[in-house]
């Protein structure tokens, strides 16, 4: 029967991009933002200033995501900087320091056929000199521009917060297509996606592996698990009922299974041949859903022997088990923190509108999210300070959204509606 | 002194007794001959002996024409007898109990919110459904466990994965042969509804039964 509630999923290029990004106001934003300016990119000699204009929106848009700049408009600035040159004797630093900026960021790109020489500068404006980042320009061929720019943003990044960012990363997610639903994978901070699931049945719950990415898919009529590496697809685990919620770590691999409807138990299966080697949980209610500590020693889970389901961990071999979170009756979809000291869950609250949590190791709640929709599916970036999730604030359907860690930025980074399930690549 | 008739009082109650059988097909005669004993008998107690004497030998004589009499008719007066009986108390005539094909149908079994619970109503489905299995011996069913979209996608797959155990469970209990029932959950998957009222959700909690072709 048609799919009455059309979302234009559709009609949504493949690529699933568009350049309106949506932003929300910064929720309460506490954290100081370092003001950045960043003028147009310059293009000497280039006729189209097509490459100018993609650098620029990388530049901006992955600074922004960042949560930790704030870029000045560039109506703000009173002078035109087009006209002055790139090295630190050519700048009027006075001028930048007028407008508010403690950083400046002076862009230049030029094209010679296949190849584009990029060069990118970040000026400390009190200072008045150039700062020393681990990045090097130079020419790259057109398709590697936006990986360099990428680069370079997480440089700056490090610069300032003395670590490394994450952009250009990759996330996983699930979005619906006419009856179907399908596994992609997009860039961080990029426009485009790539189609992981090749089938036109259900796919879902992807997660990463060491060069693999694992998803459930209902292609042979029963959720199975299967994996997707180096661009072939194979079935890992088909045991009658469920086969879903694949977590990697250190060659270990964690996995739900209900074995035909047993029970619903996690289970240690292997990476390669997907045999079953070890059965972690044996209670009679539902245990799902388990999400590996950063160093695989111990494992987060959803378990319903409470009553409700609640966050649970264990030791990786399945003993030690106990209950983490004691608010709420609805806690689900743990995703343990690569810093390890906190793990995001999203829950019902007493109004059943679904937020984002983390739990620390002794049991403490923080909320990431409040009456802005529903938001739910949370997953840690590789480096623990974002949180990526799922949201349907602003009545657009689901979307995928990023937000600091501390729940303090968050910005829309897919457009259209009917996203599930983002993981990020770790 | 003259003496009562025993003999001849005895023999009419004889004849009596063996006219009862038929005596609804030769009712005035019975009647009649009834009559004309118990006048004897009354007339012996007075002691006018004669006169019951000769009332007891008519009451014997007309006894036996009335068995016969009775006899004679009794294909027609017993049909007289039944429309007689219909037209008074029209009672249902029990009907013969043909093999009626009842349209048995496989329906879907609803559930409350996060609840794999069976309801009065979720049985009386299973109960027709039961019935439905244990006529197409040879068909198998797919139990689909479906839940509504509150709630999220992996915990929801374990959830309609446990309502359609629930419901399979039961099955067996009633005798079904549990090899004919396998169960699939799609959890949130598969929405019967799109909407987003309670209706809608209302008709997304459910378990179907999918015959195997």
């Amino acid at each position: 029967q048609q799919d009455t509630k059309d979302d234009g999923s559709e009609q949504a290029s493949e690529d699933g991009s568009g350049k309106g990004i949506d932003i929300d106001v910064t929720v309460g934003v506490q954290r100081k933002l370092i003001p950045l300016a960043v003028p147009d990119v310059k293009e000497p000699g280039g006729d189209t200033g097509e490459v100018a204009d993609q650098v620029q929106e990388i530049l901006r848009r992955d600074l922004k995501l960042s949560g930790f700049f704030k870029i000045l408009p560039n109506d703000s600035f009173f002078f035109d900087p087009s006209k002055e040159g790139m090295g630190a004797s050519q700048i009027k630093f006075q001028n930048w320091f007028n407008v508010g900026a403690q950083g400046l960021i002076k862009s230049a790109v030029r094209t010679n056929d296949d190849k584009v020489v990029l060069d990118l500068r970040l000026y400390g404006v009190e200072q008045g000199q150039q700062a020393k980042l681990k990045w090097t320009g130079g020419a790259v061929p057109k398709d590697e521009v936006a990986e360099k720019v990428h680069d370079f943003a997480n440089a700056v990044l490090e610069y300032y917060t003395g670590e490394r960012g994450i952009f250009g990363s990759r996330i996983a997610y699930v979005r619906r297509k006419g009856q179907s639903k399908q596994v992609y994978v997009m860039q961080l901070g990029a426009d485009g996606a790539a189609r992981i699931s090749k089938n036109n049945s259900i796919n879902m719950l992807p997660s990463w592996g060491k060069g693999a990415i694992y998803y459930t898919s209902y292609k042979h009529g029963n959720p199975d698990l299967w994996v997707y590496e180096g661009g072939k697809r194979r079935k890992l685990s088909s045991k009658p009922g469920q086969n879903t919620g694949a977590d990697y770590c250190g060659g270990k691999l964690a996995v739900t299974l209900s074995k035909g409807g047993e029970n619903t138990d996690i289970y240690l299966i292997d990476p390669k041949s997907g045999k079953v080697q070890k059965r972690l949980t044996k209670h009679w209610s539902i245990d799902t859903s388990p999400s590996f500590s950063p160093d695989c020693s111990r494992i987060a889970f959803v378990s319903g022997r409470s009553g409700g389901p609640q966050i649970y961990v264990m030791d990786a071999d399945g003993s030690n088990q106990k209950r983490l979170t004691y608010q709420g009756s609805y806690n689900t979809q743990p995703s343990w923190s690569p810093k390890g000291d906190a793990i995001a869950f999203s829950a019902r609250d007493e109004r059943n509108a679904f937020d984002i949590f983390t739990v620390d190791l002794d049991g403490n709640i923080e909320r990431l999210t409040q009456d802005q929709g529903n938001n739910s599916d949370p997953s840690f970036s590789p480096d623990g300070r974002y949180v990526v999730f799922v949201s349907d604030r602003g009545g657009k359907g689901k979307r995928v959204w990023m937000m600091t860690a501390d729940g303090e930025v968050q910005n829309a980074i897919t457009e259209g509606s009917g996203y599930q399930s983002p993981a990020w690549e770790r | 002194c003259p003496k009562p008739p025993k003999k001849a009082l005895s023999d009419a109650q004889q004849a009596l007794l063996d006219a009862r059988g038929v005596k609804d097909c030769a009712s005035d005669k019975f009647k009649a001959a009834q009559r004309l004993l118990d006048e004897a008998e009354e007339l012996s107690k007075q002691e006018k002996y004669e006169e019951a004497e000769r009332k007891a030998k008519a009451a014997q004589k007309l006894a036996r024409e009335a068995k016969l009499e009775g006899e004679a008719n009794w294909e027609d007066c017993q049909k007289k007898k039944q429309l007689a009986d219909k037209a008074e108390n029209p009672e249902p005539v029990e009907e013969e109990d043909e093999e009626v094909d009842e349209q048995l149908t496989l329906d879907t079994v609803y559930f409350s919110y996060d609840s794999s619970e069976l309801s009065a109503d979720a049985r009386a489905v299973l109960d027709e459904n039961v019935r439905w299995m244990k006529k197409h011996t040879d068909k198998r069913v797919v139990l689909e466990g479906h839940t509504d979209e509150r709630g999220t996608p992996e915990y929801n797959l374990a959830l309609g994965e446990s309502r359609a155990r629930r419901v399979k469970q039961y099955a067996v209990q009633m005798g079904v042969d549990g090899d004919r029932l396998s169960i699939l959950s799609y959890g949130e998957e598969k929405p019967a509804a799109f909407g987003a009222t309670a209706s809608d959700y209302a008709k997304n909690r459910r378990v179907e039964f999918v015959p195997k072709n």
